[in-house]
């Protein structure tokens, strides 16, 4: 790879890691909702906020955003049992994403 | 690419869209391949016979048709069962990679991924591939 292709790849990769900050609070927003469904009874809410946990532990970090990445995969963890949570665990998932929220 | 590289054409199958555009970006800009991605296993399974990649870098927990079945689905076509697949998954315990072997797959990948050597570990893979299957 040439200098000039390698720097115009990290120039690429710039504009993308922008595009994907500007969406990362929308992400979190929705598995918030998700979250909350969960854990007012929903039965559904449960897998659909697995998935989207899932799916941003793996995207976050590809950005550049490991912090974002490790909340996520906690929140799959603490999902992940494939039971229903008690309340203490749909509380820990939420404060994940307050504390993602935060950095 | 040059002509000695053993990949000149690459699939990529995810349906998170964030995941698919910097993959992309790794493949296409440093990796130097023309790259298709697509959203779902089963679009991946109708290009694949068409576009015959040279390996396809597959998601592994998609809604509708998983990394999986997708798989399965590609080994039954005599057009695309020899074509390397490679998971990506942000979940690979060593037994789920085993398991991802086992079904065939010529490697795995975990994500999150540094987009600036992803090209060059599927270029690894996919020589170990061939050189295993020779």
């Amino acid at each position: 790879m040439t200098t000039d292709a390698q720097a115009a790849a990290k120039l690429r990769l710039a504009e993308l890691r922008a595009g994907f900050a500007a969406k990362l609070a929308a992400r979190w927003d929705e598995l918030d909702a998700l979250l909350i469904r969960g854990r007012d009874g929903d039965p559904r809410a449960q897998a659909e906020a697995l998935f989207k946990a899932h799916q941003l532990a793996g995207t976050a970090g590809s950005y550049g955003y490991d912090e974002a990445g490790r909340h996520a995969a906690t929140i799959e963890r603490l999902l992940g049992s494939g039971e229903s949570l008690e309340p203490a665990a749909w509380a820990l998932a939420l404060a994940e994403v307050v504390a993602a929220r935060a950095r | 690419m040059n002509d000695r590289d053993p990949v000149k054409k690459v699939m990529l199958v995810d349906d998170d869209n964030d995941v698919r555009l910097i993959s992309q970006m790794a493949l296409r800009d440093v990796g130097g391949w023309p790259t298709i991605a697509v959203a779902s296993g089963r679009l991946a399974v109708a290009l694949a016979t068409t576009e015959r990649p040279d390996v396809i870098l597959l998601d592994v927990m998609m809604p509708d048709l998983d990394g999986l079945s997708t798989l399965a689905l590609l080994r039954a076509d005599p057009v695309t069962a020899r074509i390397p697949v490679i998971f990506m998954t942000a979940k690979a315990r060593p037994s789920e990679t085993e398991r991802f072997l086992a079904a065939g797959a010529a490697g795995v990948i975990t994500k999150p991924f540094d987009p600036m050597t992803l090209a060059q570990r599927v270029r690894e893979i996919v020589i170990g591939h061939l050189a295993a299957a020779q």
